[in-house]
């Protein structure tokens, strides 16, 4: 699998925003926002698409491998566990 | 000291089974019609005291299988509720309390319907060494087609041919599969909702933003023109699309519902440690179609006589918090369900399941 990371993709409008459909990325549409006109949303995509986007025009921060905020395989509790860590 | 960490699959079904042998007067284990497509059988709790004519809060989680918290977050709700209620006790989420009488009113006079592991498939997938723990999809071979898994929130009957927010790519994050309810995880909800005609109130608790949404998630909302709405093919084509001027149809009398309820529950969560989700109506700035909420809540202008106001809790900042962090996340959304449930049972009469004035 190639490596991911997780981004903030910036547009310079909602319309640009909403173009970002056509790209088919993996974006989470609940973190859209719009500040002043512009607007971000948040993403988990690879190099190469991060380069399309790029080549696009739009802007990406990139914040995090996604290794490192994956914890669902590591942090894996049974019940006994789980309700012993409620009545603590 | 117990081992932080987030349930297992086969933790979330044995916490089931385990609230319902443990609470047999008040909860019960329902077997949903469909196991998952790895043949995991599925199952929901009903809680309440059964105490005759009653409205009913459907909550859903784990339809998402990266967005890890949110199953432990009901588990964690129905468990303490159960707790609770047999105790004649109040509940504390943080700096959030409620008494013993909201406890009461609660369990006597709603059927809370917690369904925490709509895709166990995916979650077993997303915590497996060996699997990916960013899955999102079920886990759909879909035969004949490139990719695996299909967007359990895009497979709902509400728009579902418009394509808004959607693919047909099998390899798309957002991939809505075959046909409306072509997925059991689907099929599994519609049945709860046929099944139960009690449920007037729904939750769909996913991650992330710290938010929590209302429909319409389709287009931006108006409440004057009754034929601008989704089932009126006059408007195909023209709904989520950025300056069309569609805008989607809700009854006032409905949005005034969601957005009372919605600054209850926002409060609520606000009071457990600060934190200030935003509420607001599903479209953002993203259009989507296929959604249990709007599904939910379109159900009663196709079908009059069923309204469900239906809701989406965004929990967390991060799809899987550092445990410690998740411990929060479940106070602030157990006060959320908390505040959700007691608005449904005081301003929700058990027999209040006629089409509002407007509808469609």
């Amino acid at each position: 699998m190639a490596r991911r990371f997780f981004v903030k993709v910036m547009a310079p409008d909602r319309r640009a925003l909403v173009a970002l459909q056509g790209f088919d990325l993996d974006l989470f549409a609940p973190t859209a926002t719009e500040a002043e006109g512009r607007c971000a949303i948040d993403g988990l995509i690879t190099l190469d698409q991060l380069e399309r986007l790029v080549d696009a025009g739009y802007q990406v921060l990139v914040q995090e491998d996604a290794s490192r905020r994956a914890r669902a395989q590591h942090d894996v509790s049974g019940l006994d566990d789980f309700i012993e860590s409620m009545e603590r | 000291m117990p081992h932080l960490g987030y349930l297992s699959a086969a933790a979330v079904e044995a916490a089931l089974r385990q609230l319902a042998s443990t609470y047999p007067s008040i909860c019960q284990l329902l077997t949903l019609p469909e196991p998952s497509v790895e043949g995991r059988a599925v199952h929901a709790v009903r809680i309440g005291s059964d105490s005759g004519e009653r409205t009913g809060l459907l909550v859903l989680a784990g339809v998402h299988a990266r967005e890890i918290v949110n199953p432990d977050l009901v588990v964690s709700f129905a468990l303490r509720t159960c707790q609770a209620y047999t105790a004649g006790e109040g509940l504390a989420f943080g700096g959030k309390r409620y008494g013993p009488d909201d406890v009461r009113a609660v369990v006597d006079g709603l059927d809370l319907f917690c369904f925490p592991l709509a895709n166990p498939d995916g979650r077993v997938w997303a915590q497996s060494p060996a699997g990916d723990p960013m899955w999102r999809k079920n886990r759909n071979p879909n035969p004949g087609r490139p990719c695996m898994g299909v967007d359990v929130n895009r497979n709902y009957d509400f728009l579902w041919s418009s394509g808004i927010g959607t693919s047909t790519d099998s390899c798309s994050e957002v991939f809505k599969g075959a046909g409306a309810f072509s997925e059991p995880e689907t099929r599994n909800v519609r049945h709860l909702l046929d099944e139960y005609p009690q449920i007037d109130c729904m939750v769909d608790v996913h991650s992330y933003s710290e938010l929590i949404l209302y429909p319409w998630g389709d287009d931006d909302n108006q409440t004057t023109d009754p034929a601008q709405n989704f089932a009126n093919p006059a408007f195909d084509g023209q709904r989520g699309v950025v300056g069309s001027g569609y805008r989607e149809y809700i009854p006032q009398p409905d949005l005034d519902w969601h957005l009372d309820t919605g600054i209850k529950v926002r409060d609520a969560i606000a009071a457990v440690r600060g934190r200030v989700y935003t509420l607001q109506q599903g479209v953002g700035l993203y259009p989507t179609s296929g959604t249990s909420n709007d599904y939910a809540y379109a159900r009663h202008f196709v079908d009059a006589g069923r309204r469900v106001y239906a809701y989406v809790f965004e929990t967390a900042r991060e799809f899987q918090p550092p445990r410690p962090e998740g411990a929060q996340v479940i106070e602030e959304g157990s006060a959320g369900l908390m505040e959700l449930a007691l608005a449904c049972v005081t301003t929700l009469p058990p027999a209040a399941h006629g089409a509002v004035a407007g509808s469609p």
